[in-house]
């Protein structure tokens, strides 16, 4: 992408008492350090307390525990009637739950052989190790999450209400493996707010998406299964060596109140590994995900029995928090441009710092704020790999000095502190941003501190170092060819009267913006044509490979798998993507969940119904297959039932599904 | 900063303002979070978004006089369109949304809810005109909506408070690009959310239904099979 080089900011008088203020607040310790300068009219006012920055120890989520319950039926259909040992579950399970359902494709190959039994061969495939009758399958893992009113402290001595997974914010960190099928029982006690839990990235049944039109009310609870598969090569093989997901994230997605359930703690990572990323662990490649002994690689539970996280891979969520004077998180419910605060946090604490090893640690950052842009980068320009772009590893580690992440953005990477015994360093953030709609530009020579790094961590010489280096092969990458794509789309992220739009139309949850036909390739060409905001734009279901960036090849590390394009003001991006295994409503939309809730959003309907019709190729009408869908621009599903909620439930409340 | 000056400008701050003087003193408590995640923390009752509203005086087509938050939008459930009687933009489909979505509304539920349309050309838009507007509309008869105009500064106040101010025009006021947002709210929830006005009638319905809770919590809370739960 284009570099901002807005240095004329700095030659500024504006620009030289904010950073002379932003110095003086740096060296006194005291918060807000960031002075947003407010707007004409109607900024928001500062978070009114104090706090001493990189004094606070960064917190790491603990891990997911996994629980046992009797997962919902899939052939009950939900309601109060879907009882699932002896709890209800009203919204039941998806229908993929189901061992025969279409969606398997008549294989019985979604659940992989136990990578941990001995006898796992790691020297062959997981397919070749899953075609071994003899070795043990993975386990269905169940997790419970309840989602319920929590307090804590984000500030010192501040009180803060907010919502959470099980007591935690953020919430438990799950733990998947490829191959290891999952089921969440999510629960909303939350007393008054509707929710909806989208686990970002993954490949994922409709029913347990997290579309934003289906609830889970308060009071309710919906068993959201994810089998942790991937789609399936043109073999008919499940393609896990590519597709393969690594850093996902979950939070509530629930339509109109996304933004407001996020910012207030309903968050959380989710990190898989497959065969191939646990054999770069087992090889030293890459640090364990997980605690293990150093030497037999055998998993450290705790005395629950819960694997816990591997010392040197560590998760960081990047937000920002507003607080009220008294406490209680900063919201402006008529804001629809962009949620900025004036903290900056990692993993929940203000500023933090944390105490390393002189060695490599992996950290999987994340952009978890609201309209935050951020350019990451080390305080003593020492250069980091990237190892992963969203979802995905990449094809090898590359270099980088400086780092650009949009709302929604991860960026796995390795920060090698070898060479710095003894010191401190800082992860800073250089994208200078003072209103929701889009960042101001780089500036370098005002960097935030994001936390504090001090290596004085003795080196714990029985765990080796990791051998990952610039080049170092990671995924390797099967290229989407822009002739394979069968149909082309075109949306246009646009603003009319204030409001979002997404090719001059406002949101339908009835309407199938775009029927797929389930297998299809197709070419998907976004525009924001408006130069005021800029909007990242996240695909539901599947990665996707961005092949134009403004006519320009992108860069690198856009290159192979996304789940988001930032679309700043005046761009077009062409972008490849397949949809397979599951049908169903999903959705696409911006991922500044402000203007996510006022709907800047479009359903994509994956289709196995397919029927002869016609499609226009080099402007002449042909015979082709066209999608059926069954959203039907009236109600959810005619006649079937639609991710397992039948339509009688649907027609009766119809309040409840848009 | 106190709560009656968050959101005056600075040149308002120094000579003061019309809504602000009916205003009782309130603590300094700056904006507030959502009051559902206050309440079920057991933190003291918080000021309501509501409280950030000027208070300003309107006069309806009926020429009925009200305060606008004290008598229009406390401790209810209220939907907003922005309109003028001349517009030959977005006014028309905001105006015939909002009567279809109101339809819908009515016939699902007999909780009470305000319908306010506000003009953003008060200097035109007087009682009379906005009577004419309302008739030609065929909305004219309706009990609970209300079309309101208030003084050229107080417009602008209370569009700014709710950000439907016209703010790339610079001009709060200005017709040209006018907001198309409809802004519904739950004053005793404390819950406030928007929509384009374009979007279809039953989501617009749906939403407000949901949001503002037309219909007591229960209904949204299950697929409930008998009679009485319907």
């Amino acid at each position: 992408m284009r570099k901002h080089t807005s240095t004329s900011k700095g030659l500024s008088r504006r620009g030289f008492i904010k950073h002379g203020g932003m110095g003086a607040i740096l060296t006194a310790g005291v918060a807000p350090y960031l002075t947003l300068k407010p707007r004409a009219f109607g900024g928001p006012p500062p978070t009114p307390f104090p706090y001493t920055p990189f004094t606070t120890p960064l917190p790491i989520p603990a891990r997911a525990v996994p629980v046992n319950f009797t997962p919902a039926n899939p052939n009950t259909p939900p309601g109060d009637a879907n009882i699932a040992g002896g709890e209800q579950v009203y919204h039941g399970i998806a229908p993929e739950y189901a061992p025969n359902h279409v969606a398997r494709a008549g294989q019985n190959d979604w659940v992989s052989a136990d990578r941990e039994h001995p006898s796992y061969n790691w020297n062959l495939t997981q397919q070749q190790n899953d075609a071994n009758a003899a070795l043990p399958r993975f386990k269905e893992v169940r997790h419970r999450h309840v989602m319920q009113p929590h307090r804590i402290n984000i500030l010192p001595g501040v009180t803060t209400p907010v919502y959470s997974y099980n007591k935690q914010v953020l919430g438990p960190t799950i733990r998947t493996r490829s191959g290891e099928p999952m089921v969440v029982r999510y629960t909303n006690n939350l007393g008054d707010v509707e929710t909806s839990i989208h686990l970002h990235g993954a490949h994922t049944p409709s029913h347990s998406d997290g579309h934003p039109c289906f609830y889970v009310f308060p009071g309710k609870s919906r068993d959201y299964y994810y089998p942790n598969i991937v789609p399936r090569k043109k073999d008919g093989k499940l393609d896990w060596i590519t597709e393969s997901p690594s850093t996902m994230w979950y939070h509530d997605h629930g339509n109109d109140v996304t933004a407001h359930n996020v910012q207030h703690g309903l968050l959380g990572f989710c990190l898989n590994t497959d065969h191939l990323e646990e054999k770069l662990m087992r090889d030293g490649v890459l640090p364990d995900c997980d605690l293990r002994d150093p030497t037999t690689k055998a998993l450290i539970r705790d005395a629950n029995g819960t694997v816990q996280a591997g010392p040197y891979d560590i998760p960081l969520a990047l937000c920002d928090m507003r607080l009220n004077a008294d406490g209680t998180i900063f919201w402006d419910h008529f804001d629809h441009d962009g949620y900025l605060g004036d903290i900056i946090c990692v993993n929940g604490a203000p500023q933090p710092v944390l105490q390393v090893e002189p060695r490599k640690y992996r950290l999987r950052l994340s952009a978890c704020t609201l309209a935050r842009h951020w350019v990451v980068r080390l305080s003593n320009g020492q250069p980091f790999l990237q190892l992963g772009n969203d979802t995905w590893l990449l094809p090898q580690a590359i270099n980088q000095t400086e780092l650009y992440m949009n709302p929604a953005k991860r960026a796995d990477v390795i920060v090698d502190f070898s060479r710095l015994a003894g010191q401190e360093i800082f992860l800073e953030n250089i994208m200078q941003q003072t209103g929701g709609r889009k960042p101001d530009g780089i500036d370098r020579r005002a960097p935030m501190r994001v936390m504090k790094f001090v290596v004085n961590k003795p080196l714990n010489t029985n765990y080796k170092e990791c051998t990952v280096v610039n080049g170092t092969a990671l995924r390797p990458h099967e290229n989407i060819l822009e002739s394979e794509a069968t149909v082309t789309r075109y949306f246009d992220f646009n603003r009319s009267n204030g409001a979002w739009q997404i090719n001059k139309e406002f949101y339908s949850a009835f309407r199938p913006d775009a029927p797929i036909i389930s297998g299809a390739t197709e070419k998907w060409i976004l525009r924001n044509g408006s130069g005021g905001w800029w909007h990242p734009i996240h695909i539901h279901v599947e990665a996707f490979q961005v092949i134009r960036y403004n006519g320009m090849v992108p860069k690198e590390t856009w290159k192979y798998k996304s789940d988001n394009i930032s679309l700043e003001g005046g761009t077009t991006a062409e972008i490849l993507m397949k949809f397979r295994t599951f049908d169903g409503p999903f959705v696409f939309h911006c991922h500044n969940n402000n203007h996510e809730d006022m709907r800047m959003m479009k359903n994509m309907e994956i289709c196995r119904n397919v029927r002869q019709g016609t499609t226009i190729v080099n402007g002449r009408r042909v015979a082709a297959p066209v999608a059926v869908p069954t959203l039907n621009n009236r109600w959810f599903s005619v006649p079937e039932p639609i991710v397992g909620i039948p339509h009688s439930y649907i027609q009766s409340h119809p309040a409840l599904f848009s | 900063m106190s709560t009656a000056t968050a959101f005056l400008s600075r040149r308002e701050m120094l000579f003061g303002r019309s809504c602000a003087e009916t205003k009782p003193a309130q603590p300094d408590l700056g904006y507030r979070a959502s009051a559902v995640v206050a309440r079920m923390s057991g933190l003291a009752t918080p000021a309501r978004v509501s409280s950030r509203i000027p208070d300003c005086q309107v006069v309806s087509h009926r020429d009925e006089r009200f305060r606008f938050i004290s008598d229009l939008v406390a401790d209810r459930r209220v939907m907003m369109g922005f309109i003028y009687t001349h517009c030959e933009g977005i006014c028309p489909t905001t105006t015939k949304h909002m009567f279809e979505a109101y339809k819908i509304l009515k016939e699902r539920s007999t909780e009470p809810f305000v319908m306010l349309s506000i003009t953003i050309d008060p200097e035109r838009d007087t009682p009379d005109a906005l009577l004419r507007y309302a008739v030609r509309n065929g909305v004219a008869n309706i009990d609970d909506w209300h079309f309101i105009t208030a003084a050229k500064d107080d417009t602008s106040a209370l569009l700014r408070a709710i950000r439907q101010n016209n703010a790339e025009a610079g001009d709060d006021l200005t017709q040209n690009n006018h907001t198309g947002v409809l802004i519904f709210g739950n004053d005793s929830r404390d819950r406030w959310g928007g929509i384009g006005a374009g979007s279809e009638p039953i989501h617009i319905a749906n939403t407000f239904e949901r949001t503002a809770r037309t219909r007591s919590l229960r209904h949204f809370a299950g697929f409930g099979t008998t009679a009485e739960e319907q």
